[in-house]
């Protein structure tokens, strides 16, 4: 009933939520998702980074390089239009597959 | 990490979007170790340890990199489109070279892109690039054409010029005449063909207003020689050259498609030439343009051997060696034959019983002959535009430097995963190659630009310039110019790198102190190395404008030439027959122009001084015994009327001028120049009186009335003329004539003195006063005194416009270049320059730090300039004038007015250093 991609897509839901607020780049939003889990979540740079130009390349997301006056040149990434629309479809799912797995195991949702 | 306040204050650059891309993933990976690093430090690891915590994470991010690599480029298959990859696909599944050149084609194209990326920095770097290539390839085009590239003649390299010198007597370029060429032709050993020319001009009548053509006399044997072939009809023949000889003439090929629209149908037309019709047999091709002359038509020479004498020296003659035969047996051969012509030709000024081993035959290849002085010009200036190319070079170097940095990490990203060193040079050459390609192609633009530029002005009265064209040479040229230049300015970030790995690098972009010491330490380097060429360039245009100034300083010998109009009246014998009526003739006409409203004075002499005509011949002074052996000592002569010195404002130092009852008298009188006055009898008022000739005892001596002031008849650049003037009509000198006989000549230079010169309608008038005395006259070689005087320094002042244009381009780039090290230097220093301030130190010592700097950069780079500028303006010494290679003045003005210009361009800095805020430059570390 729920898209297959979803299990793998979490990782892009994950990513696309430390976007909807403000821009990042790649560490960054690394560093925000290892400390919002606390700890639990550690990603491998590889899968990161192909995450980031596989969202990229659908349009969800866009990299533009920036330089600041004192600090290095870095790549943030901006949700775009198409791509908050991802993120908001993607947590409604999430809700609902999450709630109904929770109805299935008989957990109650914390 | 960055608040939002931050963000809205600070200055963030936004570069656009870059595509997904090998640089872009690079890139990142670099960034997120770097962080990892910084990440590590921060919480309280030592370095090692903080390498260490990298160095785990590396392998991953090895294959990180390469698994991102992959998922990249599949991206960037779709994203450019099928053409491209499936011919490099083709290319590189044959292997070997050729995948090899498939890679460099992806590399390269993607090095464009990249490029394209970053237009301010491409756009600069283009823009200077072409400036140089552009310069350097204009003046390789004038060499390449002018002085390296052969006659466009058919062997040309046997093509000689024939001259005379005459020892002793002061006369280097004494050129050829009837007697002795005629004699070569018919007694000769060492030439296949030999011919005698002339240039002069003539009056086409018979079809309203006389017009003036320009007309080269010729012997058959001068386009025998050459091996020119006519356009249409034929070439001269030595039947042509007999006196009895119809009159047959030549059109040159300018003339004929100007005057005729280049119709074939002009053979058997015919011309009225003074009086007497010509038929045009023949039309002769553009390739005589290579003589640096352009003759309307030619007329044949005509031999009357029954008169002919040697004398009347003044011809040019060109000859073409046998095969197999050196320069130094043909003037062997010619030094053999110059005795026989007196005794084939006698009489004449040079009698026979003295044997004239004074007269030396001088032979020179026909090439050095046109290009001449010409050829050491066009190299110092292409010395000059080198170094200005040079200086482009290190300009775009430092720009480059700053761009390899930003670079630095993901090169060692890239070794990390694998390229060698090789590769990683690569990976700067390409940008710097195509960067220079492209600024040699804008070059090549900006240098035909120039080229035309430089032909229209024809400053420096170049020969040959019809040749001018961007040939396959100068192409080749260019690219090699490109290609090298890219090479340098691409090899020094590459140089820079060293063998440092991975986590040095690391360590070192942690570091901000250390960051940039190499860089800074290369763009000194090429600082001092611009100021040092910048300081040569400034140094030889200082030389040239002194040389300009001190011939500006020259005394001619005459006054206000800007008011003095010069033109040459010639009445042919089939106009006037009787030689006492043409002089008559130009007696009218000088009294005639004299009346026209305007005019002061008006004077006349068959030559005027750096214009046309003068003659040379045999000097006999009353009381000085000619030398025993060897032809008497040749002088310079004019012949002329009324008013002359009066009219070029030339002073009389003793005794008195000319008048017309001197020339109706036939009145044996003389005056000379001081020179020759000093010369003989130590001052001008002890020459009144004596007797001087232009022919041995027994002669009718002429009594000097007169001295004038010396006059530099030959140029400023010249030394003054011993001269002898003689009344416009005397009793013959030669040899054989009678009391009835008198000398005088044809043709006369006059010279009108008017504030009106240089109005056309002054003109109108001019020539309105000689037609209203003879219609039939047609007016020559019109020219303001003022202009022959110029032309007379064209070449010096020409090398000193255009070197003064490449000093000015490179003390630009220059003091750019100083700018930026000094600039990069404090926005480097800037938390220094922070805590200084903050711990007490003034803003004006702060300044002063930061000037200082700037002019010891400067003063090093001076120091190299000057030992460099004493060794190279040696080299363009025969271009001076009254000026030493190493002269101290020009070179003191020019250290000086550097280092003042130096210190200039670091005051911008210095003061931006002065106003740094201690907290903010805290802060930003």
């Amino acid at each position: 009933m729920f898209n297959a991609n979803l299990k793998r897509g979490s990782m892009e839901l994950l990513i696309l939520s430390t976007l909807e607020d403000r821009t990042r780049h790649g560490y960054d939003i690394g560093k925000l998702l290892e400390r919002r889990s606390t700890g639990q979540l550690e990603f491998r740079v590889s899968t990161l980074y192909t995450a980031l130009y596989r969202m990229e390349k659908r349009g969800w997301i866009k990299g533009r390089w920036v330089e600041k006056v004192g600090e290095r040149r870095r790549c943030f990434y901006t949700l775009t239009p198409a791509g908050k629309k991802v993120l908001a479809s993607q947590k409604k799912e999430w809700k609902a597959f999450s709630s109904m797995v929770n109805q299935v195991i008989g957990m109650s949702h914390v | 990490m960055s608040d939002p306040t931050n963000r809205r204050k600070a200055n963030s650059s936004v570069s656009g979007q870059r595509k997904l891309g090998d640089d872009r993933a690079v890139q990142e990976l670099a960034d997120h170790l770097e962080d990892l690093y910084q990440e590590a430090l921060s919480r309280g690891a030592s370095e090692d340890q903080a390498r260490e915590y990298v160095e785990i994470h590396l392998g991953e991010t090895a294959d990180a990199a390469a698994e991102v690599l992959s998922a990249v480029r599949e991206n960037l298959r779709d994203r450019m489109g099928r053409w491209a990859e499936e011919r490099e696909e083709t290319l590189r599944i044959q292997g070997g070279i050729v995948s090899a050149v498939a890679d460099r084609m992806r590399d390269l194209r993607l090095g464009a892109r990249a490029l394209a990326r970053c237009p301010l920095f491409s756009g600069v770097v283009v823009l200077v690039l072409a400036l140089g290539i552009g310069a350097t390839t204009a003046i390789f085009t004038l060499v390449d054409a002018i002085v390296l590239s052969p006659l466009p003649f058919h062997e040309a390299d046997r093509l000689m010029v024939i001259g005379h010198t005459a020892r002793g007597l002061g006369l280097q370029d004494a050129g050829q005449c009837a007697a002795w060429h005629l004699t070569y032709e018919e007694e000769n050993e060492a030439f296949e063909d030999i011919g005698m020319w002339g240039t002069g001009s003539v009056g086409v009548t018979g079809g309203g207003e006389p017009d003036s053509v320009s007309v080269m006399v010729a012997t058959s044997g001068v386009f025998r020689a050459l091996r020119v072939s006519p356009v249409l009809g034929r070439t001269f023949t030595p039947e042509d050259e007999k006196p009895e000889a119809p009159n047959g003439l030549l059109l040159g090929y300018g003339y004929w498609k100007t005057r005729y629209g280049g119709t074939p149908d002009v053979l058997q037309k015919t011309l009225e030439i003074n009086g007497q019709s010509w038929e045009i047999v023949g039309v002769m091709p553009a390739t005589l343009r290579s003589l640096n002359i352009e003759p309307q038509i030619f007329l044949p020479i005509r031999f009357d051997r029954e008169t002919l004498f040697v004398g009347n020296i003044g011809y040019d003659s060109v000859a073409r060696l046998r095969d197999g035969v050196t320069l130094e047996q043909a003037v062997a051969d010619m030094s053999r034959m110059l005795p026989m012509a007196w005794e084939k030709f006698p009489g004449g000024p040079v009698a026979n019983t003295n044997p004239p081993s004074e007269f030396v035959p001088v032979l020179q290849p026909l090439r050095d002959d046109l290009v001449g002085s010409a050829a050491n010009m066009l190299w110092v200036l292409l010395g000059g535009v080198s170094v200005v190319l040079l200086i482009s070079c290190a300009n775009v170097a430092n720009l480059f430097l700053v761009r390899a940095e930003a670079r630095e990490t993901e090169m060692a990203v890239r070794s990390a995963i694998g390229a060698n060193g090789g590769r990683v040079v690569w990976e700067y050459l390409k940008e710097s190659l195509l960067l220079g390609m492209l600024g040699g192609l804008a070059g090549l633009g900006l240098a035909f630009v120039f080229i035309r530029i430089l032909i229209a002005a024809n400053l420096a009265q170049l020969p040959r310039l019809g040749e001018v064209s961007i040939s396959p040479t100068v192409l080749l040229f260019t690219v090699a110019v490109s290609l090298g230049s890219g090479l340098i300015f691409g090899t020094v970030p590459a140089v820079r790198r060293g063998k440092s790995g991975l986590v040095d690098t690391l360590k070192q972009a942690g570091q901000s102190a250390m960051r940039g010491r190499d860089r800074r330490r290369i763009q000194n380097t090429l600082a001092v190395f611009q100021m040092a060429l910048t300081m040569v360039l400034l140094v030889a245009s200082g030389l040239m404008l002194r040389s300009v100034w001190a011939l500006h300083d020259v005394d001619p010998g005459f006054k206000n030439p800007e008011d003095v109009l010069s033109l040459r009246i010639g009445i042919p014998g089939t106009l006037i027959e009787d030689i006492n009526e043409a002089a008559l003739e130009h007696e009218t006409i000088s009294r005639r122009l004299a009346e026209i409203p305007g005019v002061e004075s008006v004077g006349m002499a068959t030559g005027i001084p750096m214009g046309d005509g003068g003659n040379v011949n045999p000097f006999y002074v009353d009381g000085v015994a000619p030398p025993s052996e060897g032809p008497p000592p040749m002088r310079r002569h004019k012949w002329i009327g009324e008013g002359y010195f009066e009219t070029m404002q030339i002073p009389v130092l003793a005794g008195r001028p000319f008048t017309w009852t001197d020339a109706h008298e036939r009145f044996p009188g003389a005056i000379v120049s001081e020179g020759l006055a000093r010369a003989y009898w130590g001052s001008p008022e002890e020459a009144l009186g004596q007797r001087v000739a232009a022919r041995p005892d027994p002669v009718r001596w002429h009594e000097i009335v007169g001295v004038v002031a010396d006059v530099r008849e030959d140029g400023l650049r010249q030394d003054a003329t011993l001269m002898v003037y003689w009344p416009q009509v005397t009793l013959a000198f030669w040899e054989g004539t009678t009391e009835e006989d008198v000398q005088s000549w044809r043709t006369m230079g006059f010279v009108i003195r008017s504030s009106r010169v240089g109005n056309p309608d002054f003109f109108a008038a001019v020539q309105n006063a000689v037609w209203d005395v003879n219609p039939n006259l047609p007016l020559r070689a019109v020219n303001s005194v003022d202009d022959l005087v110029a032309d007379s320094v064209a070449r010096t002042s020409s090398m000193l416009i255009l070197l003064s244009v490449a000093a000015g381009v490179a003390l630009i780039l220059g003091v750019v270049g100083v700018y930026g090290v000094i600039a990069y230097a404090v926005a480097r220093r800037s938390r220094e320059i922070g805590m200084r301030i903050a711990l007490g130190a003034r803003k004006e010592m702060v300044m002063r730090m930061v000037l200082r700097q700037g002019f010891m950069l400067a003063a090093i780079g001076v120091g190299f300039g000057i030992a460099l500028a004493l060794v190279l303006t040696r080299l363009m010494s025969s271009l001076l004038y009254e000026v030493s290679p190493m002269d101290l003045p020009t070179f003191a003005v020019v250290v000086v007015g550097l280092l003042a210009v130096a210190v200039l361009a670091s005051y911008l800095p210095a003061r931006r250093a002065a106003g740094v805020e201690p907290m903010e430059a805290l802060r930003v570390e």
